[in-house]
């Protein structure tokens, strides 16, 4: 049941006529976890927050430096050398005091990010390197849990959906690691973009209504103002979510 | 057989600041070979042990294409790179 202050908060997005009370009360119910509370995981974490998403965790180890006041848009001067996630959840409460903020001050490593993604609904990609972004791919493919990967680089950014079982994984779409260059130029206006985007998706796969970005990379360039999409393959061989998942488990048997 | 090449913006650094190369090809292949020859500075970003690289996703007249894709006078050759910000 969705309470006079939920249809009062949420009225304008309840309005929708493809999300409705229905839509309010499944965000309510959902866990979003945002992996990285930089440029992408603040904006991100906002949008969630006043959208009214019942449980948000985010994960970051990393402090609040002042070359990431010019983006990262939870982050404040008076939170300099604060530990991120503390510095969001603090802000993220303040946004929406009848959601559950979970801060998570942790390294995603191999060990450690099964047990970060456990009972999330879907995992939002604020990561600012692929290492991480693989393992965090490979942990969503064996717990089934949608991930949606966007990254940034000056004024261009990307977004996918990755559904896991039905849409190519990361591995699938760079069966390599991207070169992205050592220090990389961003204005904050890039990942805020890309963020509402994932956002949208977040919503509409939770909501159910739509048509998400799965099996589709949607390539945006703030140079020139322009939008491309290209479509995404599955590789039947792939390591994480193919044929060569299979292989490498029973090579470790 | 002029082909139009759209750098992403992140490499225009590498290009002299030019957003739009011409080449000369019969391939998608034969372009981009095209120009990292020009500018081999591109070599690093776009190959990895010698080929095109998978992260590399190219567009031609705005539509999906792969390296062994045929191009023709005219044809506009978009470059899209992964970006990994957060």
């Amino acid at each position: 049941m969705i309470s006079i202050n939920e249809l009062a908060r949420y009225g304008r997005q309840i309005a929708y006529p493809r999300f409705g009370k229905v839509g309010q009360e499944k965000l309510r119910a959902s866990h979003v976890l945002v992996v990285g509370v930089g440029g992408l995981g603040s904006a991100a974490s906002i949008y969630l927050a006043y959208a009214g998403i019942g449980h948000i965790t985010i994960v970051d180890n990393d402090s609040v430096e002042l070359s990431n006041l010019n983006r990262q848009i939870l982050h404040w001067e008076s939170d300099l050398g604060e530990k991120k996630a503390m510095s969001a959840a603090n802000k993220l409460r303040r946004i929406n005091s009848s959601i559950q903020v979970t801060p998570v001050c942790k390294k995603i490593t191999e060990a450690s990010i099964d047990k970060i993604v456990d009972g999330a609904d879907v995992v939002i990609d604020g990561l600012d390197n692929y290492d991480t972004r693989f393992l965090v791919n490979a942990a969503c493919v064996r717990k089934e849990i949608p991930f949606i990967h966007a990254g940034v680089n000056g004024l261009l950014g990307q977004i996918t959906t990755i559904i896991p079982g039905k849409t190519p994984c990361l591995a699938c779409i760079y069966s390599e690691p991207p070169d992205t260059g050592s220090t990389i130029p961003v204005f904050g206006a890039t990942p805020s973009l890309m963020a509402s985007m994932q956002v949208m998706e977040a919503i509409k796969f939770i909501a159910g209504f739509g048509k998400t970005l799965g099996g589709r990379m949607l390539y945006f360039n703030g140079e020139t103002m322009e939008f491309a999409h290209q479509d995404l393959v599955k590789n039947p061989k792939c390591s994480i979510c193919g044929s060569g998942r299979r292989k490498l488990r029973e090579s470790r048997k | 057989m002029s082909i139009k090449v759209l750098i992403p913006s992140l490499l225009y650094k590498y290009t002299d600041n030019k957003e739009v190369v011409e080449v000369n090809g019969d391939t998608v292949q034969d372009c981009i070979d095209a120009i990292r020859d020009r500018h081999p500075e591109l070599e690093r970003w776009l190959y990895r042990g010698g080929k095109v690289a998978t992260y590399v996703h190219i567009g031609v007249n705005n539509k999906k294409a792969s390296v062994a894709d045929k191009v023709k006078d005219g044809d506009e050759l978009k470059i899209m790179l992964a970006t990994g910000g957060g």
